[in-house]
């Protein structure tokens, strides 16, 4: 029960960036394409479960006055790595989410779920919750590309939907696109719990 | 004070076994990392000089590096022989970088002996998706990206966006939304060839300067040196002379 609650809780309930509002620099600026989306989405998801099972097997010996540091470094490493292996066997990914991969070391979902729950739980549970944290953040970072792609570009993944003369309206692949995307996408989902809670009879 | 003597030991050794982790898998990207980019380099090099030379006739081609002075460092450019034996170079190529909207545009650009210029290929830029970027886009069933054959034929030296000098023959039309990119294509393209044709000329000096045994360069020239000298002096003497 607990491993399905772990697992879960980062799809949709406790989901980084639609609920917990964490990553939204990376979010705004790589979801112009679902191919981006899933790159920056597996690097995450990567780098999560590396930190958080590192930060969990050595919370016995790591001083509480300087764990961030240390939560820092081993973040960064994990980050170097992929910054690495994509630089070498993915050269067309790496070079278009560019500047981004190296900064996952300060997306907050990282810090945030070692300082949260890594450092409090077991190696299996933390590994469990960084998981389902970074396939919630591809989720949500699907999600907007998603429609930006298929709005902006008529594509997706990189395959023309409607012909090659359909010109979208290019602002949603721009910066402006990203917020307005983002802010449609948290209404509808603040609506939805709204709509239930008071369908459950509950007023809060 | 011991603690914290005690805390930066153990900040030092994570920081240390981070680094030895890192270094450790560098050994493997690395060599991949470098033969990557040597590929990508030589592929746009083949991509860009098509079409002066025939694609089957690409592999045997000699590329002689030589380098230009760019901001206080050096950069390569080719100057391409058709074969080992041929005399003369067929074409120049070069990597031009300028600052477009939102960084280094760099731009891979193969000209004829004249500076016509044959094919370009924008290998590397940071500008925004659907606007800069499309300088790299190829449109669903092209085969090269609409914007890089706008440049074929034209002048090097002079290619100009349509927007700024419309009468050149060398005009380019701009990305829709992107002058600024456009621009920077073709004044990049245009500084790069004004430094290649400066170390053409120097290297052509070079070459007259060094025919022949050297010393004996010398003394001739001292000699004629002379004679000139001379023969300025007297004229001048003269000039003074018949003026007064």
């Amino acid at each position: 029960m607990e491993f399905k609650k772990n697992l879960t809780k980062g799809f949709f309930k406790d989901n980084p960036v639609l609920v917990l509002g964490l990553g939204l620099c990376a979010t705004l600026a790589v979801t112009t394409n679902m191919i981006n989306a899933l790159g920056m989405g597996a690097a995450t998801t990567f780098v999560l479960i590396g930190s958080s099972v590192l930060v969990s097997a050595l919370k016995k010996v790591t001083p509480n006055d300087i764990r961030i540091p240390i939560f820092v470094v081993m973040i960064a490493t994990f980050v170097t790595i992929v910054d690495l292996s994509m630089k070498a066997w993915m050269p067309a990914l790496s070079s278009s989410l560019g500047i981004f991969i190296p900064l996952i070391v300060v997306n907050c979902i990282i810090l945030g779920r070692a300082e949260a729950f890594a450092f409090k739980n077991s190696i299996w549970d933390s590994a469990v919750d960084a998981f389902g944290m970074g396939i919630g953040f591809t989720i949500a970072l699907s999600l907007m590309s998603g429609f930006r792609e298929i709005l902006g570009s008529g594509t997706f993944f990189g395959f023309p939907l409607f012909g090659s003369a359909y010109k979208g309206p290019l602002m949603m692949i721009l910066p402006p696109g990203g917020f307005l995307m983002l802010g449609l996408i948290l209404a509808f989902i603040n609506w939805n719990r709204i709509r239930k809670s008071k369908g459950n009879g509950g007023s809060k | 004070m011991g603690n914290m003597f005690k805390l930066a030991a153990i900040l030092f050794i994570v920081g240390g076994i981070a680094a030895g982790a890192l270094a450790f898998f560098n050994s493997f990207t690395k060599p991949a990392i470098e033969k990557l980019k040597a590929e990508t380099e030589t592929a746009a090099r083949e991509y860009v000089l098509n079409g002066i030379v025939p694609e089957d006739k690409i592999s045997s081609v000699i590329y002689e590096k030589d380098s230009v002075e760019v901001n206080g460092s050096f950069e390569y450019f080719y100057k391409v022989k058709e074969n080992e034996e041929s005399f003369g170079h067929i074409a120049y190529i070069f990597l031009a970088k300028g600052s477009g909207f939102s960084g280094v545009v760099e731009t891979m650009v193969c000209t004829g002996p004249e500076f016509k210029i044959n094919r370009i290929k924008v290998l590397k830029h940071t500008e925004t998706p659907g606007l800069g970027a499309e300088a790299q886009t190829i449109k669903y069933g092209d085969k090269e990206p609409f914007f890089e054959t706008w440049f074929k034929d034209k002048n090097s030296s002079k290619v100009v966006v349509e927007k700024d000098d419309s009468s050149s023959p060398d005009k380019v039309q701009s990305l829709t939304g992107a002058t600024i990119t456009t621009r920077a294509v073709c004044k990049s393209i245009n500084d790069y060839t004004e430094l290649v044709k400066k170390a053409l000329e120097k290297s052509v000096q070079e070459e007259v300067i060094y025919i022949g045994d050297p010393s004996k360069v010398v003394e001739v020239d001292m000699v004629k040196l002379q004679a000139q000298r001379d023969s300025i002096e007297n004229a001048q003497a003269q000039i003074s002379a018949g003026g007064k």
